[in-house]
């Protein structure tokens, strides 16, 4: 495979994903409205122009089945299969394998998917998706006598002709000769239309309107695109050349902060007064990059739709999801990691939230449960909520759980909203039986694991009988955080501030080092491990004499609290965070590194890693 | 210049002359401030800050046991592209860039130093000079395995 090829094939499969993923809201819009036109000749469009590329760049397997696709589409489309819950079934699991198809292709251009099954299904309908029409048999007769060259014996079924007619539909697309000839084959066509009987009418239609356009296939691309043209223009740039950018602009505010700390030394005042301009435009520009990371939420929104529909289905229920704030933006990084927490608890309050109908029905409440989802911006985080008018979170069955299953030793301890937060607790479910769908205990405190990661947090309320509310913060980015500034022996360090609970002065005589179980230090009354940031690093260094500047930071994530003694605290301030390389993979203990006001980088550290790695040893 | 001739930069190592494709040296710059990293080899310099993006600087004399000329001036880091990652090397000096054929580069002998041949794919001999053809990121992806293994067995110790 050359490589202008390899480019081809893969400029289609992006843009291939990225069609898949504009069309995915068609296709659950068909349930609710079945009907629109619009919707049907989008999803149309899109298996058209993914046959056409496939075949195009040589993906012979993908053309095939985006064929079949769409020849069953057009029965659809054009009434010949009433559009049912059968039929948009099979529709929506062609949607997914057509994903699956162009995710397997992106990760390997030789694989191979088999599509027979499915094939065979759009091919030849079942039943169920054939039966509600009683057309079926006044539809097919005129059939006959439409494509008049091939001809099709009045035994064939009903589908093979349909293909037929849609590769007709196709051929008189791609081969086009000329308008002449089009006009002339149209006509032979036209002249034998008397001949046929009179409901053959709407069938042709499609022909008809295809035929007419002098260049059919472009005319569907130009819609699509005058669409997206106007207000929301844009192009696709790599996330490689924009993080390139933003190291850049980085810089720039550097070398910028660094001539505006020289600036007393300079007279000339038309020099200051365009310093201080360029310090404008250069703050701009920064605010500018950073945005260019932040994209909306829409898609992963969207994509719950199907969680709810697939989950509640799997367990006869009846939940529908409204959507909130789809437009919200966030860095590209969280939303990355945002997938999987959400369609848990999306998942969860399907499972543990909404009841049964029945149930429902018992509580006099709509025997349909609403799970609401939704995003908005509050002091600078994102703020997603995950609303589901539910059963609610029952605190004290927790604990008599937690009892049962020993992770928890004394009830009293405990209020009811902490043992709500029992949730979190690894290997806790307190659903009898383990479901298809979620119960096995492993997930909520993975999730909470997983959004700790991203500097963000999560919080439950809820209500015995009406509904439970979890509230994910998350920062806006984590291409900038907040971040301390420390120093330990002659290095700097950054401390991410959001884990940081609280820092306080210490002077050598605090610490209890007699203890047998290490340094403790007591914070008011409240006894906690004490590690010393220099000693975590490997690096050794005298004992008793602290640094009149010393500090610790206390950590309060895990299950228990500890503190980190520093040596200076030297400010607080925005951190660009950059990715460490990959040559420094195997050393734990830094998520990244930034470069401060001075220039030089200073490593981020991960004090979790940094202390599993010390009990490691 | 020959179709299958190649550009090469040489450098000193010590008192050892190195080659390597010109093109995979993205440019030169001299010994810039450094943070180091804690727990990491002892070759590995630290990272530093290349117009806001930060790259690693290793050592390589350090690794390959070579030592360093005393001579401090003509030293240099050369930032070198290893298949998406960027790399500085600290090299005791950069001497000139030669255009060889592929011909005029004789395979790796069985050389009677110290180093590991692993690293070293051909050698170029001119009157009483010799170079040495250095496999960089070879070089690098072994040290690495290394690394990881010592640094397990000093934590069990």
């Amino acid at each position: 495979m050359d490589d202008f090829e390899l480019e081809l094939k893969k400029g289609f499969l992006e843009e291939a994903s990225q069609l898949i993923g504009d069309t995915e809201q068609c296709f659950l819009s068909l349930e609710s409205t079945p009907e629109d036109p619009k919707l049907l000749e989008k999803i149309f469009r899109l298996a058209h122009n993914l046959k056409g590329s496939a075949k195009a760049v040589g993906f012979a397997d993908l053309g095939l089945f985006t064929h079949h696709f769409e020849s069953f589409l057009l029965k659809v489309k054009n009434g010949q299969i009433p559009s049912s819950k059968a039929a948009i079934d099979l529709l929506l699991r062609s949607n997914d394998h057509l994903r699956k198809f162009v995710d397997s292709l992106s990760q390997d251009l030789n694989a191979v998917v088999d599509s027979t099954v499915l094939i065979s299904e759009l091919e030849h309908p079942s039943a169920e998706i054939l039966m509600p029409s009683l057309a079926a048999e006044s539809l097919s007769s005129p059939e006959t006598s439409v494509p008049a060259e091939s001809a099709p014996a009045p035994t064939e079924t009903f589908s093979a002709e349909e293909i037929a007619l849609a590769n007709k539909t196709e051929d008189v697309i791609s081969e086009l000769p000329s308008s002449e000839n089009l006009q002339a084959e149209f006509s032979e066509m036209l002249a034998a239309q008397p001949a046929i009987e009179p409901n053959l009418e709407s069938p042709i239609i499609p022909i008809k309107q295809v035929a007419k356009t002098p260049d059919p296939s472009p005319a569907p691309a130009q819609a699509t695109s005058s669409n997206n043209s106007g207000s929301n223009e844009s192009i696709r740039v790599s996330l490689q050349r924009v993080e390139k950018l933003i190291d850049y602009v980085g810089e720039l505010v550097i070398l910028e902060s660094v001539m505006k700390s020289n600036i007393t030394t300079v007279q000339n005042d038309t020099f200051r007064r365009t310093l201080s301009q360029i310090d404008k435009v250069t703050k701009e520009i920064q605010d500018m990059t950073m945005g260019l990371r932040m994209v909306p939420l829409k898609q992963t929104f969207q994509k719950m739709q199907r969680i709810v529909r697939d989950t509640s289905g799997l367990l006869n229920k009846k939940v529908r999801i409204v959507l909130d704030g789809e437009d919200t933006e966030v860095d590209k990084t969280v939303l990355e990691s945002l997938g999987d927490p959400l369609v848990h608890l999306i998942r969860n309050a399907c499972d543990h939230g909404i009841e049964t109908p029945e149930q429902r029905i018992q509580k006099g409440k709509n025997p349909e449960g609403e799970i609401r989802l939704s995003a908005f911006h509050r002091s600078g985080r994102l703020i997603i909520e995950i609303r589901d008018d539910g059963a609610g979170i029952d605190g004290a069955r927790l604990k008599t759980k937690a009892m049962e299953k020993g992770i928890l030793s004394n009830l009293n301890q405990m209020s009811d909203q902490d043992g709500i937060n029992l949730i979190f607790h690894p290997g806790f479910s307190t659903k009898a039986e383990v479901s298809e769908v979620s119960g096995r205990g492993v997930g909520m405190d993975v999730v909470k694991t997983n959004i700790e990661r991203l500097q963000g947090n999560i919080q439950i309320e809820t209500k015995i009988g009406s509904g439970t509310i979890f509230k994910v913060s998350l920062p806006l980015t984590v291409a900038i955080i907040e971040g301390l500034v420390i120093r330990a022996g002659t290095e700097k360090y950054v401390v991410p501030l959001a884990q940081v609970h609280e820092t306080v002065r210490i002077k050598a005589s605090e610490i209890d080092n007699k203890t047998g179980i290490g340094e403790v230090f007591s914070l008011r009354g409240e006894a906690m491990n004490l590690f010393r940031l220099t000693k975590l690093l490997g690096r050794n260094i005298k004992q008793d004499k602290l640094d009149p500047e010393s500090a610790i930071l206390v950590f309060r994530e895990g299950d228990q609290p500890y503190c980190i003694l520093i040596d200076e605290i030297l400010g607080q301030q925005q951190i660009v965070v950059k990715k460490l390389g990959n040559e420094l993979s195997h050393i734990k203990g830094f998520s990244g590194s930034s470069i401060l006001g001075d220039g030089r980088p200073a490593l981020i550290l991960e004090t979790s890693d940094l202390l599993n790695q010390r009990r490691a040893a | 210049m020959s179709q299958d001739s190649v550009r090469y930069i040489s450098f000193n190592l010590g008192e050892e002359q190195f080659a390597t494709p010109l093109l995979s040296v993205r440019e030169v710059i001299g010994v810039p401030d450094t943070t180091p990293i804690p727990q990491a080899a002892a070759h590995f310099i630290g990272i530093m800050n290349l117009r806001g993006q930060v790259v690693s600087i290793m050592d390589l004399r350090k690794k390959l046991g070579i030592k360093p000329l005393a001579n401090e001036a003509e030293r240099a880091v050369m930032i070198c592209d290893l298949g998406g990652l960027s790399l500085g090397i600290i090299v005791d000096s950069v001497n000139q860039v030669l255009t060889l054929d592929s011909d005029s580069i004789s395979p790796k002998p069985s050389l009677g130093t110290s180093m590991e041949h692993e690293y070293i794919w051909g050698v170029y001999r001119k009157e009483s000079t010799l170079i040495l053809f250095l496999d960089i990121a070879k070089s690098l992806s072994l040290e690495e395995s290394i690394m990881l293994k010592n640094g397990q067995t000093s934590r069990a110790a």
